[in-house]
């Protein structure tokens, strides 16, 4: 192994450039994902601490995030403006106090370990990623998560997702042992209801055999339904399988997640009735 | 490689390999106040300040936190001249081993900085990144309410 090269970009044309022409090299935003293993893998560890690009605003229609914010930060932001934000909800509990001020949402989803708390809920709000390097623009984060392609040569710079995505009833569970357990699973729901109606559902799970999944079958058996006909009990679930994990055995997790999908489901319905 | 680190407000400049972790980097320069529990950010014995925020310094690589400001437990304050924090938690007892006080102390401080008067609940909260094996945690509770009770009349 050769030494580890740091490079410490101060400006995202300069970021670009290094990410573009060097060999070997990643991101570095917070650096936890990577100490999961040996950096000296690598050639060398791209700083985006330099960047500034850890502010949290509303702009126009959306919510923009930039990927150095940590998980800290954003609980920060919506304390006071909006503590029903499924962010907010879903990121209170995740890791640890002193790693919230660590772990960055950009690495995050560029990593998309199993076990994070923020995909599901950034797949329920439909987010979108803005990417520079070999390829530059929005991209919807499920286009993201699933094609390799967009990861070659480029760097997360910021996340959004619309305002008004955020306004329907939410849930997150995350299955662990103890407080301060990597889930094995995470459950994201999130429903929009008019006039006792369901209009909309978008229900994730993240951590399966496929890494996460949509439960479609479920979405469909609520949307259009009154709140007050909907019995979880009687549903029948999405097949989703696991691998085992240090926490659970694939057999337990498969019990988990059917208990809590219609627990979690039953919360946001009592909130309704 | 060389980089300058603002630990406990000072400036030092150390020569460190470009792979160590800030905890790592502490340690062998003398600050082993900072100490090395389970390197994967999960007990909290390697707390320290970074920019007034608590993160564990085993998650850190070094260099990524050139130029920032460090604060170990010894920055808040010293043996003979502790901080109310620190008095606080040997008068309440919440002191056994004392592998994690240093953590503990770093982390009340960044609690009491941002919330002078937490309850139980905000307590639990800001230390639930923070493992003790021997006190049960209830004397630690206590040290934080003492403390918070100190700070105010110190005004510190």
């Amino acid at each position: 192994m050769g030494e580890l090269l740091w490079y410490f970009p101060e400006t995202i044309k300069e970021l670009k450039e290094i990410i573009t022409t060097s060999v070997g090299v990643v991101p570095h935003s917070g650096g936890t994902g990577l100490l999961k293993g040996d950096v000296r893998k690598y050639k060398g560890l791209v700083d985006l601490g330099r960047l500034h690009i850890s502010n949290i605003e509303e702009k126009d229609d959306f919510v923009e995030i930039g990927a150095m914010a940590t998980y800290g930060d954003i609980l920060r932001y919506f304390k006071d403006k909006n503590n029903n934000a499924l962010l907010y909800k879903s990121l209170l509990n995740a890791a640890s106090f002193p790693l919230r001020n660590r772990i960055t949402i950009g690495g995050s989803v560029a990593y998309f370990p199993p076990w994070t708390d923020v995909m599901g809920p950034l797949f329920a709000l439909s987010a979108q990623v803005y990417l520079t390097g070999e390829k530059e623009g929005w991209y919807s984060i499920l286009d993201y998560a699933t094609n390799r392609e967009l990861h070659k040569k480029t760097v997360v710079l910021k996340i959004r997702y619309k305002k008004d995505v955020d306004t329907g009833r939410s849930a997150h569970y995350r299955a662990k042992r103890t407080q301060i357990d990597h889930p094995a699973f995470t459950i994201t729901l999130l429903l929009y209801v008019r006039d006792e109606r369901v209009h909309s559902a978008s229900f994730y799970v993240v951590g399966t055999k496929d890494k996460f999944k949509r439960l479609n079958v479920l979405e469909k058996q609520v949307i259009g339904k009154n709140v007050k006909e909907i019995d979880p009990e009687s549903m029948s679930l999405d097949e989703v399988e696991f691998y085992g994990k240090v926490q659970f055995s694939p057999e337990y997790q498969k019990t988990l997640f059917i208990t809590e999908v219609k627990r979690k489901l039953r919360d946001i319905l009592e909130t309704l009735k | 490689m060389k980089g300058i680190f603002i630990i406990n407000s000072e400036k030092k400049e150390l020569e460190f390999e470009p792979h160590k972790r800030l905890l790592d980097v502490l340690r062998e320069n003398g600050y082993t106040e900072v100490k090395e529990g389970c390197r994967e950010g999960e007990c909290g014995a390697c707390v320290v300040l970074l920019d007034g925020r608590p993160v564990n310094s085993c998650q850190v690589l070094a260099a990524s936190v050139m130029e920032r400001e460090i604060t170990t437990s010894k920055g808040i304050g010293s043996l003979h001249n502790p901080h109310p924090i620190q008095e606080a938690f040997a008068e309440a007892g919440a002191v056994q081993c004392g592998f994690c006080t240093p953590g503990m102390v770093v982390s009340t401080y960044a609690l009491l900085s941002e919330n002078p008067t937490p309850d139980d609940k905000d307590i639990k909260y800001a230390l639930s990144g923070n493992i003790c094996r021997c006190t049960g945690y209830a004397k630690i509770i206590k040290a934080v309410k003492l403390a918070s009770k100190k700070v105010k009349e110190n005004g510190k």
